[in-house]
């Protein structure tokens, strides 16, 4: 019987930090989900360019993983809320 | 009545999109503010190619804009550059000092700083240890007494206002993983503002925050971080005859 390597319990944050430092994303909130080879990525980003470079980064720090990108672009709206303090 | 806009959390980048919201309804303000304060973050990661696209924007706008930075203005080492192509574009940078802005004859006095971290009371960093915990303490304490010293010299402002990238309180953090309170802000703030007297602090920093709170000495709390609120802007209205939400 072969058992598979145990999961590397730190690589989630690894992939954070890849996240944080690449020039091409610079984002501290995402999420990062493992399954077996498989990483989830979740959080919401400023622009559909940030969103894709979070897929190209871990491709290339991390080939061995299938990347499943779920991250969302933020939608900014265009009506100001006003708030009136007495 | 005085409009005060605010927002945080820009993270401009080098794209120079200023066709699209936040930017182009930025450039704009003045329709429904008679200043704009930006609470850091203004930035992707500090760089002047990002400096210099925000400060295209900005330069347009016709009423004060006033500014604090974030932590992610001085990822590439180059907040100073930052800061200077913020002025250049007509923006007054509070880690310069304090003001005192005439709106329609009111005295609206502005002090800011970008912040730090330590967390809240109870469970917070100490000034003790080793030489790198006692720096990261001190350098939240020196910004908050520069804060409460700048609050302070303006009370003859008719209205306050402190504008920050960290925040003051846990309670406009809420929203967040309570393992990361202590670093996204600082009892040592909210201490200050209490000591040197606000009517309003504004802050970022917390995307995932909550919009309100108040300081234990009751000055109101608003996390205008741009992912949170998702809009262009928060506009806070003084002189009011009562408190009320609108589009």
């Amino acid at each position: 019987m072969t058992f598979a390597p145990p999961p590397d319990p730190y690589l989630a944050e690894r992939i954070r930090t890849a996240l944080a430092q690449d020039a091409r994303v610079n984002e501290l909130g995402i999420n990062i989900a493992l399954v077996g080879d498989r990483v989830f990525v979740t959080g919401t980003v400023a622009t559909p360019e940030r969103r894709d470079a979070i897929a190209t980064v871990i491709g290339e720090e991390f080939p061995d993983l299938a990347v499943h990108n779920d991250v969302t672009v933020q939608h900014v709206g265009n009506h100001p809320i006003r708030e009136t303090l007495t | 009545m005085i409009r005060v806009a605010a927002i945080a959390d820009l993270h401009v980048g080098d794209e120079c999109a200023g066709e699209e919201p936040p930017m182009a309804k930025l450039r704009r303000v003045s329709e429904d503010a008679d200043l704009l304060l930006l609470g850091g973050d203004l930035t992707k990661c500090g760089a002047r190619a990002e400096a210099a696209c925000l400060a295209r924007t900005l330069r347009g706008i016709d009423v004060p804009v006033l500014a604090v930075l974030g932590n992610h203005d001085y990822h590439a080492d180059e907040a100073p550059a930052v800061a200077a192509l913020l002025r250049e574009a007509g923006v007054h940078v509070l880690e310069d000092g304090c003001r005192v802005v005439d709106v329609h004859g009111v005295r609206v006095g502005i002090a800011g700083t970008k912040g730090f971290g330590g967390g809240f009371v109870g469970a917070c960093a100490s000034d003790f240890g080793e030489p790198e915990m006692k720096a990261f303490v001190r350098t939240t304490q020196a910004l908050a007494t520069r804060l409460e010293r700048e609050l302070a010299s303006m009370q003859q402002a008719d209205l306050r206002i402190a504008v920050l990238h960290y925040s003051p309180i846990p309670e406009t953090l809420q929203g967040e993983r309570l393992e990361i309170y202590p670093f996204l802000g600082s009892y040592l703030l909210a201490e200050a503002i209490d000591r040197g007297g606000a009517d309003l602090v504004v802050h970022g920093h917390a995307h995932a925050g909550s919009e309100r709170g108040v300081t234990p000495g009751g000055v109101r709390v608003r996390n205008v971080a741009l992912p949170l609120i998702r809009q262009p802007y928060r506009v806070f209205e003084f002189g009011g005859t009562d408190a009320h939400e609108a589009a």
